[in-house]
């Protein structure tokens, strides 16, 4: 009898095995595509230049753009200037989602500051950000200060419009019911409103991140000697082009990097949410 | 204990202007279980707001205790017709909320967990989050949730509606057995006659929109109940007619508005 049931269990097993698609292997799969696309366009990238299909003094090549990356690791530059431009992003972007974020946080609960200042918060809003590095290098000088301002500038209006939203549209309903049960105002904020409003805000982190480069690479541009910004003015005034693709390559590594952790710590925060498979 | 006084609300919506209750008089004291029924749309919900003290009534009076109810009022437990769980939080967290809030020591919270999590049959779903949990658990999370802290007096707003029928049956059981032992004072809501009549002391019909009371039922049926069996007596049966001549006609009228 129990004989049987193995016989039968395990039969069942295999059955199951057929159907169901291993996740990890899937996911493997799915990334052998992905590195074969990149190889393809990789490849008609570099035989194009080489064959003259484009002209390789606007275009460069992959060998020579990874023969740049190379020659700047070797002189350093990598080291020197990478910690720069990741540590004014880094700075820029934490000040930003932190004072956006309490700003957001208090005009969503005090709903009469916000109507109060809607249409100032709208005109600075309205404003492109990077307008104001000129002002930023004139005040904070040409040092990093400037672009973590610039950055931090460009992070809180994201983060603070997010926040204030995500406060906004906690449920009333849900505060109350959270008061009957006797809840003090500081702890509906903590155990309602903070976790009602953090999808939205880790919509405006998200958002955030390209933008925190935008920050510290246009602040380097303008005014700097050191940067990955810099690396990329300094490779375009000279006419060379690979330095420039480095440049960009290595840009979106670091955007690549900050993505990954925001990813990781929504994952965390917002594990409630619902699986989507 | 809660007393409605010539209770009416309105709601204003732009220029249109809807009355959800009119005149609405009738109470409960200490220790009695009263079912409210009525047409949808009636303002049964509007009617446990106002006890809340979610919003002011529009005229007339709700006093709790004797006194008018003016802002948020802790002492009741109020279980909503939509569940309103944190999503954030596990079947657990959300069970226990009102404890933590209320700093009662860790222990205790965990008794007390562990005792209404097998009560609501949520013991293996205590970690699960609410959007893994069928409709039906979430109500019992909700019903779980308020009645751990035991408020001197609970209300709730259709708080079975969503489960089958047997389930049904069994969470009045429970909640008979939890009532007839501590004799909490219950205000409840709901569409189901039956369950009205097993459950309740008393039973408040409501008229259709504008809502008014339209009649109210002592339901002398002896207890302890059996809500599985109670359908057969012919008492049953002639109380489930008398509420449902009452009824038929505002129902069909709501129908047609
Ligand atoms: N916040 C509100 N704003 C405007 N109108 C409202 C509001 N709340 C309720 N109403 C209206 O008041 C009336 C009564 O609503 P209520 O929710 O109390 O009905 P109900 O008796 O609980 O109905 P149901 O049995 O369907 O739950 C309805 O017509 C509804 O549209
Ligand atoms: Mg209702």
């Amino acid at each position: 009898m129990t004989e049987v049931a193995a016989v039968g269990s395990r039969s069942r097993e295999e059955e199951l095995r057929e159907i169901r698609v291993d996740p990890t292997r899937a996911a493997m799969i799915l990334w052998a595509k992905r590195i074969l696309l990149f190889a393809v366009l990789l490849g008609i990238w570099e035989a194009g230049a080489r064959w003259g299909w484009f002209n390789p003094f606007f275009s460069s090549y992959p060998s020579e753009i990874f023969r740049a990356l190379a020659q700047l690791a070797r002189d350093g530059d990598i080291v020197q200037h990478v910690p720069i431009t990741m540590i004014e992003a880094i700075v820029g972007f934490i000040c930003g989602t932190v004072v956006g974020g309490i700003i957001g946080f208090i005009f969503g609960w005090f709903q009469r500051i916000a109507e109060l200042l809607d249409p100032f918060i709208i005109a600075i809003y309205s404003l492109p950000k990077v307008a104001l590095a000129p002002l930023f290098i004139l005040w904070f000088g040409i040092g990093i200060q400037a672009k973590i301002i610039l950055t931090a500038t460009i992070v809180f209006f994201l983060v603070f419009f997010n926040t204030y939203a995500g406060v906004r549209d906690t449920s009333r309903e849900l505060i109350n019911i959270v008061r009957l049960m006797g809840a003090r105002t500081h702890e509906v904020l903590w155990r309602v409103v903070l976790p009602s409003a953090l999808t939205a805000i880790f919509v405006g982190l998200r958002v955030s991140v390209p933008y925190a480069l935008i920050g510290a690479v246009v602040g380097e541009m303008m005014a700097s000697n050191r940067g990955v910004g810099f690396l990329l003015t300094r490779a375009t005034g000279q006419f060379d082009t690979a330095g420039a693709f480095a440049a960009l390559f290595i840009l979106i590594v670091i955007s690549t990097v900050f993505n990954t952790g925001i990813v990781a710590l929504e994952r965390y925060l917002l594990r409630w949410k619902k699986v989507q498979r | 204990m809660l007393e409605f006084r010539e209770v009416g609300k309105r709601f204003y919506k732009a220029d249109s202007e809807v009355l959800a209750l009119e005149n609405a008089t009738f109470g409960i004291s200490e220790g009695e279980f009263v079912a409210v029924v009525g047409p949808s749309g009636c303002g049964k919900s509007t009617l446990l707001n106002l006890a809340a003290g979610l919003s002011p009534p529009s005229y007339g009076q709700v006093l709790y205790r004797g006194q008018p109810v003016t802002g948020i009022n802790t002492k009741i437990g109020y279980i909503t017709q939509r569940d309103n769980l944190l999503e954030w939080a596990t079947t657990y967290e959300n069970i226990v909320l009102a404890l933590r809030i209320r700093r009662l020591p860790k222990r205790e919270i965990a008794r007390l967990a562990d005792q209404f999590l097998r009560m609501t049959g949520l013991t293996d779903f205590a970690r699960h989050y609410p959007a893994e949990l069928s409709g039906g658990m979430r109500k019992r999370v909700a019903l779980a949730r308020t009645l751990i802290y035991s408020p001197e007096l609970v209300m709730m707003d259709e708080p079975f509606s969503a489960l089958d029928a047997h389930v049904k049956m069994l969470m009045h059981e429970e909640l008979l057995k939890i009532w007839e032992t501590d004799r909490k004072t219950i205000l409840f809501i709901t569409h189901d006659l039956a369950e009205a009549i097993t459950l309740a002391d008393r039973i408040v019909v409501m008229s259709a929109r504008p809502g008014r009371v339209k009649l109210e039922l002592p339901i002398d049926l002896p207890r302890p109940r059996d809500p599985f069996l109670i359908h057969t007596r012919p008492e049953f049966i002639a109380l489930y007619e008398q509420l449902w001549s009452a009824l038929k006609e505002d129902i069909r009228r709501g129908e047609n508005v």
